[in-house]
């Protein structure tokens, strides 16, 4: 009877696993999507931004009428971009390195490194998510609204850093899993399984 | 600690880090947020990173980078690289080592549309190179040319190292544009004089086309409106920038727009093809702007542990001249910009290297088309080199000791730009002297 | 980050604990270390005075050229205390603290000495370090400068009809406003980009101090310069976080108040020796002066008012700031 219950026992214990190992592909493929579709944001914010500076160099020339917003509004779309992307940049591994040794170590060698890459990340992600947070709530509580153009409320601007630092976190969360998953089986993560 | 201690360590785990293969970006940011943490009052250090994050990277100026990286993109998968080859073909390919001249200048115009290296490498890797090679070309010239060619791109306006160096030197972009033109035509030259010397010494470099297969004026023509496009995109951003209809950052979406009538023109505004050109866009933006924010962060740092001074008061008491100085940079910008790339070199140095150039009172429009032509150098030198990697990337058949030899030639000629930019300045400063007078 | 070290040295002889403190502080300065004239004062030779006094015991580190925090978020940094002090123009503080844009507001002072007086006896300064104080942050000195602010332009006019004509750079809020009011287009071009504007005439003119024609080299790239000026004499401030300097013990603050006060003088003698190199440097350039005529200039000054007016709407304090104004400048030039 020992047996038994130590069968079933495990078999729950199989079942409850399986559970969180599918909750963890699906929050990973659900992270990936969300990064890999921020090419989109990117894509329609840098169109929107050309045409912008260029109706308002239009304008300015042969009218001498540029608009009032287009200034601050190009400023704060390129620091949009700039934090939108770094989670994508994470998925597709483009964070600039030097691969002259990395290339040459194991699978396993490489996971090891970017343990060390997680730690920069996370260290680099948490001050801008927890004290970028906190100046958000700060100029909300202020209400203070930008005076230069782009007359928005400051808070509304400056939500793109803790937001920019979230999807890098995340998509940091995943490569950290694997690299983990890599180390402790020795097997490397599948994604579609 | 003494400060240069502190800013010593951050060098070393910095090299280390970078070495071992972590991204440069978070190398930057992290090792500055432990140091910051125990040099700059805890938490406080934090904040001071957060705040900065933000408005280091919302510069006016900065709006060029990823305009002219989206405007990049639509011209790398418009195909403007097969027609404008094509002219040159037909029109120099008669000539003994003809078609390096034409890929040389193939390259130095796309030089003159985009501002990284890598588009023109790629293209031309991928359509130049197959070309001569059927037609007998030596590849280790062919990759030479090709790749010096491609590395105009960030010498010759636009030009995306240029706008981080002016933003980080404090120096004017339209300036530093107008200084790379005339240093960028200079390195074309001497491209092109290296290429006709090569093969008139050794004329099966590069065989001229039998004359039964060569042209008729007609067909020369006709060839010609493969350049008209793209010879009209730079005529629009030079023309709206001369005549004062935008500033150098402005032309960059004048550029978006000229590139995307020409793309439609073309017919390449599909939707895979507007689904790389986004792709290109945000992976390269991303990618330099997470450097920046990283290394604004290690630059505040490193001025907290005043470095800078302390390095100031050494190099005084050697008593170097200015001259020396610089070429003991340059030394030392070649060998990080062996394995890096020109613009983390740049972050890394410039919170110690700039206070130091403007109390000599070096001209530091000057030195960042100095400090581009050894980018460039830096990264044509074997073994590493961003370059070498994406023409082997669209040419797999390519043997990298042939690339290897491809480049040492390549070195030698862009150190003779770097000599002869030093015995005569002025060919980089007349044209900026012309243009503010 | 105010961080107090022990000396070294003979600290077992002394008594007092107070006495052997050493008080460290950052500055985040907006400026460049080679900044000349009256900013020096609230600067290095601050700096430099207060250590003296002090025998040491007060230091400050000075980080010019933002090293440590962008110039817009100066007042955020105060704040928290990431930086002890700060040497800016409040004019950066203005979507924060909306007396801090009381110097921008166009014909609001008549000469540097009476910037000074406006911010030093008639209430227009305590109203802004009282909005100040809510932010946690505290003014130690004003250094009044930027004197003959006003149009520097590459074409020239002649009736109040040809502004209307112009495109000129926009520097900001009030500008922005008192251009619509007068038929001025404004555009946006920043600073680094504002000589090759002007040079090739991507813009007609910028407002300018006069006596920066030299140092920033648009004298190069102007033809004309409009007279009068209408901002004669803006503020550049140094600030310091309220927690540090409650840190000190007051023999401390007192040197600080001394010397701040002191500088605070000085750096107005010496901007007020400066206003006279402007001949020298329009000279110098061959720049063409506009001197507007009485009606000319009575129309600008009207033309004005509506900033005035926006401002005053802003809050109880610029309400309060602008009718001081108006008394102290007699209701009309
Ligand atoms: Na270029
Ligand atoms: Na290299």
């Amino acid at each position: 009877m020992k047996v038994e219950s130590e069968i079933i026992q495990a078999k729950e214990n199989r079942t409850l696993m399986e559970v969180v190992n599918k909750s963890i592909r699906k929050t990973i493929r659900s992270i990936n999507y969300i990064n890999e579709k921020m090419y989109i944001v990117i894509g329609v914010i840098i169109v929107f931004l050309s045409f912008m500076i260029f109706y308002d160099v239009l304008a300015r020339y042969f009218f001498h009428k540029p608009t009032s917003f287009g200034f601050d509004t190009s400023i704060w779309l390129t620091v949009v971009m700039a934090f939108v992307g770094g989670g994508y940049s994470q998925l597709k591994n483009e964070h600039v390195r030097v691969d002259i040794f990395y290339e040459k170590f194991s699978d396993k060698g490489k996971s090891i490194v970017d343990l060390f890459t997680h730690l920069f990340i996370f260290l680099t992600v948490i001050p801008l998510v927890w004290w970028g947070g906190s100046h958000v709530l700060k100029l909300f509580e202020q209400g203070t609204v930008a005076t230069s153009g782009l007359n928005i409320s400051l808070w509304i601007k400056f939500l793109i850093v803790p937001f920019g630092g979230t999807l890098l976190g995340l998509q940091a969360f995943v490569t950290f899993y694997k690299d983990i998953y890599l180390i402790v089986t020795g097997r490397k993560y599948e994604e579609d399984k | 600690m003494d400060g240069y201690v502190i800013a010593l360590i951050m060098f070393g785990a910095l090299m280390i880090g970078i070495m071992m293969g972590i991204p440069i970006a978070f190398t930057m940011s992290g090792i500055s947020i432990i140091v910051g943490f125990f040099i700059w009052g805890g938490t406080t250090s934090l904040t001071g990173f957060v705040l900065s994050a933000y408005s280091d990277v919302g510069q006016f100026v900065f709006t060029a980078v990823p305009l002219y990286i989206f405007m990049a993109g639509i011209l790398r998968y418009s195909d403007l690289v097969e027609g404008m080859y094509e002219a040159f073909y037909r029109w120099f390919g008669g000539l003994r080592g003809g078609l390096a001249v034409g890929t040389t200048i193939i390259a130095t115009l796309f030089s003159a549309m985009v501002g990284t290296t890598m588009v023109s490498t790629a293209a031309l890797g991928a359509i130049a190179r197959p070309s001569m090679i059927r037609r007998g070309y030596n590849d280790v010239l062919t990759q030479g040319v090709i790749l010096a060619g491609s590395g105009l791109g960030i010498l010759i306006p636009p030009s995306i190292v240029m706008i981080i160096y002016a933003v980080i030197a404090d120096v004017s972009p339209g300036q530093l544009f107008m200084a790379g033109i005339l240093p960028g035509i200079m390195m074309a030259v001497l491209i092109i004089i290296y290429s006709l010397v090569v093969c008139w010494v050794r004329p099966d470099f590069g065989p001229a086309i039998p004359k039964a297969e060569r042209f008729t004026w007609k067909e020369k023509f006709v060839a010609l409106k493969g350049v008209i496009l793209p010879l009209a995109v730079i005529a629009t951003v030079l023309v709206t920038i001369f005549m004062g209809v935008a500033t150098p950052t402005e032309a960059a979406a004048v550029g978006v727009v000229g590139s995307l009538i020409c793309a439609g023109i073309k017919r390449k505004l599909s939707w895979s093809n507007i689904k790389n050109m986004f792709e290109m866009t945000i992976g390269l933006c991303a990618m330099l702007f997470w450097l920046v924010i990283g290394a604004s962060a290690y630059a505040k740092i490193v001025s907290l542990t005043r470095v800078g001074e302390y390095l100031s008061g050494l190099i005084e008491g050697w008593n170097l001249s200015p001259m020396m100085f610089l070429i003991v940079v340059l030394i030392v910008y070649f060998i990080l910009g062996i394995p890096l790339d020109a613009v983390p070199i740049l972050f890394m140095t410039a919170p110690i290297i700039m206070p130091i150039f403007e109390s000599m009172g070096i001209d530091l429009v000057w030195f960042g088309v100095i400090f581009i032509i050894s980018a460039i150098t830096a990264n044509l030198s074997p073994p590493f080199g961003i370059q070498m990697f994406i023409l082997k990337g669209v040419a797999p058949d390519i043997k990298i000791s042939d690339t290897f030899k491809a480049c040492w030639p390549m070195v030698g000629l862009f150190t003779l730009g770097t000599i002869i930019l030093f015995i005569f300045p002025e060919i980089v400063t007349w044209l900026p002297n012309q243009m503010y007078k | 980050a105010c961080s107090s070290d022990k000396t070294s040295g003979d600290s077992g002889k002394s008594n007092g604990s107070d006495e052997k403190k050493v008080y460290t502080f950052n500055l985040n300065s907006v400026y460049p270390d080679t900044t000349l004239a009256g900013l020096n004062f609230i600067g290095p030779e601050f700096i430099k005075e207060v250590e003296k006094r002090s025998n040491g015991r007060i230091v400050i580190k000075p980080f010019y050229s933002n090293e440590l925090v962008p110039q817009s978020e100066i007042l955020s940094a105060l704040s928290s205390n990431t930086i002890d002090l700060g040497l800016t123009s409040p004019v950066y503080f203005g979507d924060s603290v909306p007396t801090a844009s009381t110097q921008s507001l166009p014909y609001w002072s008549k000469s540097l000495e009476h910037s000074y007086k406006l911010y030093r006896e008639t209430g227009v300064g305590e109203l802004f370090e009282k909005e100040l104080e809510e932010h946690g942050v505290k003014v130690l000195a004003y250094a009044v400068g930027g004197s003959g602010y006003g149009f520097a332009l590459n074409k020239p006019i002649k009736k109040y009809e040809d502004l209307s004509k112009l495109l000129l750079r926009s520097s900001g809020w009030a500008t922005d406003t008192w251009y619509k009011n007068v038929g001025i287009s404004g555009a946006s071009i920043p600073l680094a980009e504002t000589y090759d504007a002007l040079q090739r005439g991507v813009v007609d003119g910028t407002p300018w101090s006069f006596t920066e024609l030299e140092s920033s080299k648009y004298g190069e790239v102007v033809k004309y310069i409009v007279q009068p000026a209408f901002i004669n004499g803006g503020l550049s401030g140094l600030f310091i976080n309220k927690d540090a300097w409650n840190k000190l013990p007051e023999d401390l603050q007192k040197v600080m108040t001394e010397v701040a006060q002191e500088m605070e003088l000085k750096a107005l003698e010496t901007n007020k020796e400066k206003e006279k190199t402007i001949q020298a440097q329009v000279d110098k350039y061959n720049i063409e002066v506009i001197n507007l005529p009485k009606d000319f200039q009575k129309k600008l000054y009207d033309s004005a008012q509506v900033v005035w007016d926006e401002y005053a709407k802003l809050n109880g304090n610029t309400a309060k700031t602008v009718e001081i104004l108006r008394k102290e400048n007699g209701g009309s030039q």
